[in-house]
């Protein structure tokens, strides 16, 4: 190599008195492979939860769905008045069903029901039934009146909403999410909508009040 | 400040045109024709506006003057336009079928007369949301406050219940020949043992509506059945009296 070859290829920056060294192969002890096992069994069994969630949601549909088969062979107007001696209001059957209270009293007095409806009647049975036979939860009414985590959402809502939030509430009875969890995936806005500027006061008259919380006021 | 919609007009009503039952008490946000209001018309359709604890006095009774805003035909608007707008009207999409809109308006209020509004045809009522959406729009046009509809809710229900509970009540019970004042029976019946204020706690209410139901299923059977009630096996108010 000429002198001007030199000073165009070589490494000008690189001094002579520098060695090469070629880092050692770091010797692997017991915690590195602790660390690499459990992070692949973490993974396996994350992903095996995955399936065994999807798993355990297909399994609950399909418990849904039987029970809705079984029920949906009785009498509509037995099964609206066995859902009324649960403590339903008519106006919360009938919004769970998705029809007006006028309907749900022609089919008391047994008037048509459409196919549609006969399912959707006795599907929001079932739901009641699964959650009593196999959650345990004997007041079911009350149980899906009263609000969720602070907010305004009831389990009525929920329901309401369509199917598949009804395996979500009974993911959430069944222990599986917190009401918290529950209304992430049903609203994931729910927790910004929460306004607690006023609280329910009793007036002088023994009738409510709605009255602005004192940090509020201050 | 944004206020609340619905997502389907259907959200906002509990019964239309045949679907009222002729039962169910006159409540908040029911919407009745023809009705005269004083200086703003003499005949057309008209909202009730006074809430549900103002408009009886003793023994349920319906107060004479009622306060009504006056219902007419409005441009269609959806529903995210009254989030922030429209601020003195609640509007009535779909009252009267689909592709109709009207609207209550609240710079239109005044009292009607408790007989015209009985005399009246009652085209609509409104379900808990209605309600509660017609209070809020109600108390931003009058204060400006923005509350939200479930504080409404939690304030009220109980109210909205109890007219449920009446509802089903005189419909169960009319021409069974089990009362003769369907009314003041129930009225008894809700304020005995605590009931009435047992509907506000969401964690009761369905305690009492099985108590209700069981004394219309005793009452029924009573009418059916004379004997048991000389039995002493039915009696719940005791000023109710069974009709010989």
């Amino acid at each position: 190599m000429t002198a001007n070859e030199d000073l165009l290829t070589g490494d000008r920056t690189e001094s002579a008195a520098v060695v090469r060294v070629t880092p050692p192969q770091r010797t692997r002890t017991s915690q590195d492979e602790y660390a690499e096992k459990f992070g692949y069994l973490r993974n396996q069994v994350t992903s095996m939860g995955h399936i065994v969630a999807d798993s355990h949601d297909h399994a609950l549909e399909a418990q849904l769905d039987s029970r809705t088969d079984q029920a949906a062979t009785r009498a509509v107007p037995d099964l609206l008045s066995e859902l009324a001696d649960m403590g339903f209001a008519w106006r919360t059957i009938a919004r769970l069903v998705g029809v007006t209270v006028a309907a749900t009293r022609k089919w008391r007095q047994g008037q048509h029901v459409t196919g549609q409806n006969r399912r959707a009647v006795a599907r929001l049975w079932a739901f009641v039934d699964v959650l009593r036979s196999e959650h345990l939860i004997q007041n079911v009414s009350s149980w899906m009146e009263v609000p969720l985590a602070g907010s305004s959402i009831t389990a009525v809502d929920v329901y309401a909403r369509g199917d598949e939030s009804a395996a979500l509430l009974l993911l959430h009875a069944a222990g599986h999410i917190s009401s918290d969890e529950l209304l992430d995936r049903f609203e994931p806005n729910w927790r910004s909508s929460i306004d607690d500027r006023f609280e329910i006061v009793p007036g002088s008259d023994g009738e409510p009040i709605i009255s602005m919380r004192a940090h509020e006021r201050s | 400040m944004k206020l609340e919609t619905w997502n389907s007009p259907d959200d906002l009503y509990r019964a239309r045109d045949d679907e009222v039952s002729d039962h169910r008490p006159l409540f908040t946000g029911d919407i009745v024709e023809p009705v005269p209001i004083g200086g703003i018309q003499t005949t057309g359709a008209a909202m009730i506006v006074t809430h549900p604890c103002a408009m009886r006095g003793r023994n349920a009774e319906l107060v004479e003057d009622i306060l009504v805003a006056k219902v007419a035909p409005h441009n269609t608007a959806r529903a995210h336009r009254w989030a922030d707008g429209f601020y003195d009207r609640m509007p009535l999409p779909d009252l009267r079928g689909t592709d109709t809109f009207e609207a209550a308006f609240f710079g239109r209020m005044g009292p009607a007369v408790r007989n015209e509004i009985e005399s009246a045809t009652r085209i609509a009522c409104l379900s808990p949301l209605g309600v509660n959406i017609l209070q809020q729009r109600l108390t931003c046009h009058l204060t400006r406050a923005d509350i939200p509809t479930g504080t409404f809710w939690e304030a009220f229900a109980h109210t909205y219940e109890e007219a449920d509970l009446l509802e089903e009540w005189t419909e169960d019970l009319a021409g069974t020949g089990a009362s003769a004042d369907l009314a003041s029976e129930f009225e008894l019946w809700i304020r005995a043992d605590n009931r009435q204020d047992q509907l506000r706690d969401p964690q009761r209410v369905a305690s009492v509506r099985l108590a209700l139901r069981a004394t219309i299923r005793e009452r029924i059977e009573a009418a059916q059945n004379p004997q048991a009630v000389d039995n002493g096996r039915v009696r719940d108010t005791p000023t109710t009296e069974r009709p010989a």
